[in-house]
């Protein structure tokens, strides 16, 4: 591209490009100070999966990412059978199901084939932190901007600008979950829970009375580690959320700050992502139990479309899950807006001269000047 | 038999004859008669028990009294008497059965809970008086010299006991009831209490006392006969406690106590012949109650069976013949059942029901009137999936379905156990197989007709999911682990995990079941082999219970192998034969105690074969064959080079002729590996449909590893199958035995989408972690 040529072209690169560090959030969002959005109402959730909905490409980019490395994945499982099954196997013989002969024969490869793809998934588990980050980051940065256009551009801008701050994000979440991990399965639950409150020695629960006793404490407790686990997203949210529309740095001091925020304003900002969460259950469980259906049902006879289905229902099933991991942070965007005062910051044209449009020029203490028309 | 039962009744009446000492010694001349001309079905030893004991509450602690009337039947003089006391193998560490288990049961380590029996007086009751033995008691170690051991002992007699002649013994002891860590003992309110008073081993003639130690791996042997037991219990088990044969009478004694008493069999079952024509008579007396057990009364009717599998039934009678007499008893069904499992009591009737059918079909019927299923307490499990006489432990859960085949799996196999330690009491001890082999492969059968397929679940926070995760989504070493965010290291060698975790409820949220598992169903005697496979040339078959190299080898001959072989068996001689031989065992041996010739000889005289040589090679070898085959085909090509001419010239020849060229022939190569003959079916399937079955004979297999077979090209091969019937289950890998011309193209497409849908969702659940 010639120079004359980039001076014609619109002008693409991010504005806050030319904004002085630690001074972002007051430039993130170009609303005019006499159109500011109002407050969130109760459709908060229905608004965001809205916006979050028409944003086809960066959904469609936040998915494909999982489902790429599960592709990589998955390519590996069906090589091994396209070669075992070959000639050895009866059309259909092992379609329902793998039968008994064929899972104990095979078993020492199934079991390497197993191996293989766990250490595949560890690794890709990491990849998928990472692009979680980036694209956390990405969001943001749409939702933030409230551009029109250049969506994809943005998003990507967004995911680099965000990641390292939103990388020891997620090293606070993890931090926070293996906390969780270790106050709801450790020694003091074992002690001040089982022990303590119904007599449970060595978290052993054979010493109870009955097995539905037991049902419900494991229910307990498990319950109550996925809801530390909700709310630590949920927090994670937020202060990804507030980091990026204060434009602060400061994952330790903002994450206090979203702490207390939950803590003061909980129905305000845990609502719409219950309400999203609720959207994000029923659907899954709806598409689930389509495929469980087609899955039970599949026998010889089969042919591929059930296959096809089952994989047309799992890509929905991932591409509804990106819609909604996107439009809770919609969601938690205009939560903040309303929750969150920006940083109060220097006005940096306070001491400069100029009309709107052109050069400003900074003025001294002692400088004497005058605007001549 | 009539005179077998007019001892019988002569032996009863003088022991409960009130104010006079019980004396008994029977005819010498009478006895001595059935000793030198054993009816078929006579017990070994008959030996009665009359037993009176009383549990104190709070302490589990159990005093009793046992009046033994015991017969000689072999033809030695008989100088002592032995006797187990099972109890004493929970009393410490040190014993035969914890040492073996390094002092873990059923996954227990055993820190409490003791359990022990301290004998107080042996006594000898005779037409002389009483003569107390006591002092001559000596603990046995007879398998392991343990002089910790104290599950074996004897007391020497003042004279031999002479072939025929009855003796009469009492025994007072005390009983500390373990908690139940395996198969007998309490927790809370539940008890099964088995094992629990000192029993006579079974004296065998020319060999002496067998009476083992208790070991992990063994189980019981003892002599046929009947038990008349009277329990003192507290008064909170009035309608909650139930034992072996029948409860007779069940009173209040005060105001906390009851009293309640069996037999066993019932005097009915006693005093009648069963369709073998025998006497019915029990090995053991276990007894078990709980407060809160909710009872539930069913009765198994073997017409509603015979509409219900009327195919089954029509074959087995042509397989045995028109005259025989296959009728089965209907028989009271009693399911003493938790109450928070309560809406399973009908499941155990029906698998109970499959069993008393299915068995009884096969094998001759259950001659006794009632039968119990115990669902053991939460927290009692260790007591469930063991087999006593007319009543067993089951095992289940809240929340599972018949397809699951929980509770029905353990309780179809613990029922059939009445068919083959109940009623053909073989040696469990050393023998073992012959029980747990033999039932393992009837189970399996009678799941499969009953139940289907049993589908697999995955559970999250105790709810199960039907099918399996395809794909792991962790794995790997540390670094990996600390990666996905499994085990992140932190300092001095302290760690943080969070996202190993074990919240079923997050994790079914991370799994997305719905979407990802896949369905894997199991036939249980496809299982058998599976599990025979495992260990399937360590020791052979038949080997004392607690001398295989360890205890998977114990499961595998014992339970897996033997029935495997059967099954397999089943194939080689076909089905009406095996059904023959298998009946005629089981009516043959009825209440006495076969070995595994007896086993043998009486399968070959049954079936109307000899498969002898089969017996030897697989019950008492380590052979494992492997079948394969191959598939090639070649194109027959013009002739070529020179030819020897009538002359003896070598000349070209171009136009020289040969049939079928430019075709192709086809070639099925069988090859064998292992060292196991067995004649097996071939069958090669060609492209006109038509189909061709060849035997590759135990002869031709003696005689070469492979065989190769040859079409002409106009027998087009579409696939050959070894054993395409599956009779051989044995086979120790089966994904070699077929061949097909066309590969599946779907199933692929199917197990790669599995894996590619485990992976989308765990995926996409840890970058929801990432942002």
């Amino acid at each position: 591209m010639s120079e004359r040529e980039s001076e014609a072209a619109p002008r693409t690169e991010p504005m806050t490009k030319y904004i002085p560090p630690g001074y972002e959030s007051a430039y993130l969002d170009p609303t005019p100070p006499g159109d500011v959005e109002p407050p969130p109402t109760g459709w908060i959730s229905w608004t965001a999966l809205r916006v979050t909905l028409g944003r086809v490409p960066l959904w469609l980019i936040a998915a494909a990412i999982p489902m790429a490395l599960a592709t990589i994945g998955a390519m590996g499982w069906y090589n091994y059978f396209d070669r075992v099954l070959g000639s050895n196997y009866a059309m259909g013989e092992q379609l329902g199901w793998l039968t008994d002969t064929f899972r104990f024969d095979h078993r020492s490869e199934l079991s390497q084939l197993r191996n293989a793809t766990g250490q595949s998934a560890a690794i890709m588990a990491f990849i998928t932190f990472l692009a979680g980050v980036f694209v956390a980051g990405g969001w943001l940065q749409v939702f933030l901007e409230r551009t029109e256009g250049h969506s994809v551009d943005r998003f990507f801008h967004g995911g680099v600008r965000y990641f390292w701050r939103f990388f020891r994000v997620l090293i606070g979440v993890l931090l926070l979950l293996g906390l969780g991990h270790y106050l709801i399965y450790g020694k003091l639950w074992n002690e001040y829970i089982w022990q303590g409150l119904f007599n449970v020695a060595d978290g052993n629960f054979e010493n109870l009375s009955s097995e539905a006793t037991a049902r419900r404490l494991t229910l307990l407790q498990d319950s109550t580690f996925a809801l530390w686990f909700a709310g630590v997203m949920v927090w994670a949210d937020y202060l990804r959320t507030r980091l990026a529309f204060l434009g602060s740095r400061s994952v330790l001091w903002q994450g206090f700050a979203t702490f207390f925020m939950l803590l003061i304003r909980p129905i305000a900002a845990l609502r719409p992502m219950l309400v999203l969460f609720v959207f994000e259950a029923l659907v899954l469980v709806g598409l689930g139990w389509i495929s469980s259906s087609i899955n039970h049902g599949i026998t010889a006879d089969s042919s591929a479309s059930s296959v096809w289905t089952l994989l047309g229902l799992t890509i929905v099933g991932i591409l509804w899950m990106a819609v909604v991991n996107a439009a809770r942070y919609h969601a938690a965007v205009q939560v903040t807006r309303v929750v969150v005062e920006p940083l109060g910051v220097e006005d940096p044209w306070e001491n400069t001269v100029g009309g709107p449009g052109g050069p400003r020029y900074p003025v001294g203490q002692q400088e004497d000047f005058e605007i001549s028309i | 038999m009539l005179m077998l039962r007019s001892i019988a009744g002569r032996s009863i009446g003088a022991f409960f004859t009130r104010g006079v000492l019980p004396i008994f010694l029977a005819s010498a001349a009478t006895l001595g008669l059935r000793a030198q001309n054993p009816t078929a079905g006579s017990p070994d030893n008959p030996v009665d028990y009359e037993i009176s004991a009383r549990l104190e509450d709070g302490t589990h602690i159990l005093h009793g009294q046992e009046k033994i009337t015991w017969t000689n039947g072999s033809q030695d003089q008989v100088s002592d008497l032995w006797f187990h006391t099972y109890l004493n193998a929970f009393a410490n560490t040190e014993s035969t059965h914890l040492s073996e288990s390094s002092g873990s049961l059923r996954g227990h380590l055993i820190k409490d809970g003791w359990g022990w029996t301290r004998i107080q007086r042996v006594t000898l009751v005779g037409p002389e008086g009483q003569l107390e033995v006591t002092p001559t008691l000596m603990w046995q170690a007879p398998d392991d010299d343990n002089a910790e051991d104290r599950t074996v002992f004897s007391v020497t007699l003042p004279r031999p006991v002479a072939p025929g002649e009855s003796i009469r013994v009492d025994v007072e002891w005390e009983s500390q009831l373990p908690r139940v860590r395996r198969r007998t003992g309490y927790k809370d309110d539940f008890m099964l209490v088995a094992q629990w008073f000192p029993k006579l081993g079974v004296y065998e003639s020319g060999k002496g006392w067998n009476c083992h130690q208790f070991h992990t791996t063994t189980e019981f042997y003892s002599d046929y006969g009947t038990y008349s037991v009277s329990l003192d219990l507290p008064a909170r088990y009035e309608g909650k406690v139930q034992g072996s044969g029948v409860r007779e009478l069940e009173r209040l004694t005060g105001d906390d106590r009851v009293l309640v008493k069996f037999q066993a069999p019932s005097q009915e079952d006693r005093a009648s012949l069963d369709r073998t024509g025998k006497a019915p008579r029990v090995h053991d007396f276990t007894w078990t109650a709980d407060s809160k057990f909710v009872v539930r009364q069913y009765t198994f009717v073997y017409e509603e069976w015979r509409k219900r599998f009327a195919d089954e039934v029509n074959y087995v009678q042509a397989a045995l013949g028109d005259k025989k007499d296959i009728a089965l008893r209907n028989v009271r069904v009693t399911v003493m059942i938790q109450p928070e499992r309560e809406e399973q009591a009908e499941r155990h009737f029906e698998a109970t029901a499959a069993a008393l059918f299915f068995y009884g079909l096969w094998f001759g019927e259950y001659p006794y009137e009632h039968i119990t299923v115990v669902d053991p307490a939460w927290g009692g499990g260790a007591a469930g999936g063991m087999e006593y006489p007319t009543i067993f432990t089951a095992g289940t859960e809240i929340g599972t379905n018949p397809d699951m085949h929980r509770p029905e799996g353990v309780t179809v196999h613990e029922a059939g156990h009445q068919f083959w330690y109940g009623l053909v009491g073989n040696n469990e001890f050393e023998s073992a197989w012959m029980d747990e082999g033999f039932n393992s492969y009837t189970d399996s059968e009678v799941l499969w007709r009953t139940f289907g397929a049993q589908r697999s679940t995955t559970k999250y926070s105790g709810i199960h999911h039907y099918g399996e995760a395809m794909t792991p989504t962790s794995g790997g070493g540390a670094v990996l682990a600390a990666l996905s965010g499994r085990k992140i290291p932190v300092w001095k060698g302290k760690s943080i995990t969070p996202l190993t975790s074990q919240s079923g409820v997050l994790n079914w949220w991370r799994d997305q079941p719905l979407f990802t598992l896949s369905p894997e169903n199991s036939d249980p005697r496809w299982g058998d082999r599976s599990a025979y496979l495992r260990d399937p040339n360590i020791d052979p078959v038949d080997t004392n219970a607690w001398e295989y190299r360890d205890n998977g080898s114990y499961r595998t001959n014992s339970y897996y192998r033997p029935a495997v072989i059967l099954r397999s068996l089943e194939g080689l001689v076909e089905r009406d034969h095996f059904l023959r031989g298998m009946r005629h065992y089981a009516e043959t041996w009825r209440y006495k105690h076969p070995t595994p010739d007896d086993f043998f000889a009486a399968f070959n005289a049954g079936a109307g074969v000899d498969v002898s040589w089969y017996f030897d090679e697989l019950f008492r070898g380590t052979g494992t064959v492997d079948w394969s085959v191959s598939v090639s085909h070649k194109d027959v090509k013009k002739p070529a080079g020179l030819f020897q001419d009538e002359s003896g010239m070598w000349v070209a020849d171009p136009d020289r002729e040969k049939p079928g060229v430019g075709s192709t022939n086809g070639e099925v190569m069988l090859m064998r590996e292992g060292e196991l003959c067995l004649p097996v079916l071939v069958r090669v399937t060609f492209a006109d449909d038509s189909e061709q079955d060849f035997v590759w004979t135990r002869e031709e297999q003696q005689a070469n590893r492979w065989k190769r077979l040859e079409f002409p090209a106009t027998k087009r091969i579409v696939s050959a199958v070894i054993d395409p019937d599956h009779d051989w289950y044995i086979d120790t890998d089966m994904s070699n035995n077929q061949w097909f011309n066309k590969s599946d193209e779907v199933a692929p497409l199917r197990w790669g989408e599995r894996a590619f849908s485990g992976l989308a969702f765990a995926l996409q659940f840890t970058m929801g972690i990432g942002g």
